[in-house]
């Protein structure tokens, strides 16, 4: 199994957003309402397609270190794109047949919720 | 004469010195009343402090709704159960997340009904891994 390439994911419309906004900063962690917000996507749509691309290696998640009770709020979940996730994320965006641009669907700049 | 105008010096002499008491008690009673003003000032500032505090307490501790936690703890079950408690943790902490954004219980609720909405989706996606042998 080592070094087989599984095939990409459906480049959906809700996929698409959601690479372009997690390749707009590869390297920061993000949890999913983040995500979503800054990918324009409702949220009950982000967690099939995390789960989906986290199954494919292009994404890794981590609950966060800080402890809910010196923090006030219970801990979060982060998504991170691996190193070979953001590489395939970026081939198959730019061989991805619709353009989200085209369709007027642009991702909002990051950071929509704290 | 000189009796009279010795009579009047001492006379001058004790109200002067009644005086000198009275304007020291004043003194006394200023510097007291400055103390007891800056104390007022430090117990307002303090009180303020720990109103502030106490806000900032009650927005950190701010729950989601009972029945928002309960149908996100209801979707996290139509999930594979080796992921439920990961997912009923995450589903709470974007709940949590949208409280304390300012969200009204109606957002919450949609949250977390759309959280339901999407578990068939998101529990296919968790099984197809586990089908291809993909660590996880």
């Amino acid at each position: 199994m080592a070094g087989e390439k599984r095939p990409g994911p459906r480049m959906t419309i809700p996929v698409q957003l959601v690479l372009r906004t997690l390749l707009a900063e590869p390297t920061q962690e993000m949890y999913g309402l983040q995500i979503c917000a800054a990918a324009g996507l409702p949220s009950g749509t982000i967690h099939p397609i995390l789960a989906r691309l986290q199954g494919l290696g292009w994404l890794e998640s981590r609950w966060e270190d800080a402890v809910p009770q010196e923090e006030g709020r219970p801990r979060r979940r982060y998504y991170k794109l691996t190193e070979d996730g953001a590489e395939r994320a970026r081939i198959a965006l730019a061989q991805a047949a619709t353009s989200v641009t085209a369709l007027g669907l642009r991702p909002r700049p990051a950071g929509g919720l704290a | 004469m000189r009796a009279v105008s010795g009579g009047s010096t001492r006379a001058f002499d004790r109200a002067y010195t009644r005086i000198l008491d009275l304007a020291s008690v004043l003194d006394r009673a200023f510097d007291l009343a400055i103390d007891r003003v800056l104390d007022l000032a430090i117990d307002f500032d303090l009180a303020r402090v720990r109103i502030v505090a106490n806000r900032r307490r009650r927005e950190a501790s701010r729950v989601a709704p009972a029945a928002g936690r309960l149908v996100v703890a209801a979707a996290a079950r139509l999930l594979p159960t080796r992921e439920r408690a990961r997912y009923a943790e995450e589903f709470r902490s974007e709940l949590w997340e949208i409280a304390h954004a300012g969200g009204r219980r109606r957002a919450q609720l949609a949250y977390a009904a759309r959280q339901v909405m999407s578990a068939w989706r998101l529990r296919a996606e968790l099984r197809v891994p586990r089908r291809r042998g993909a660590a996880r």
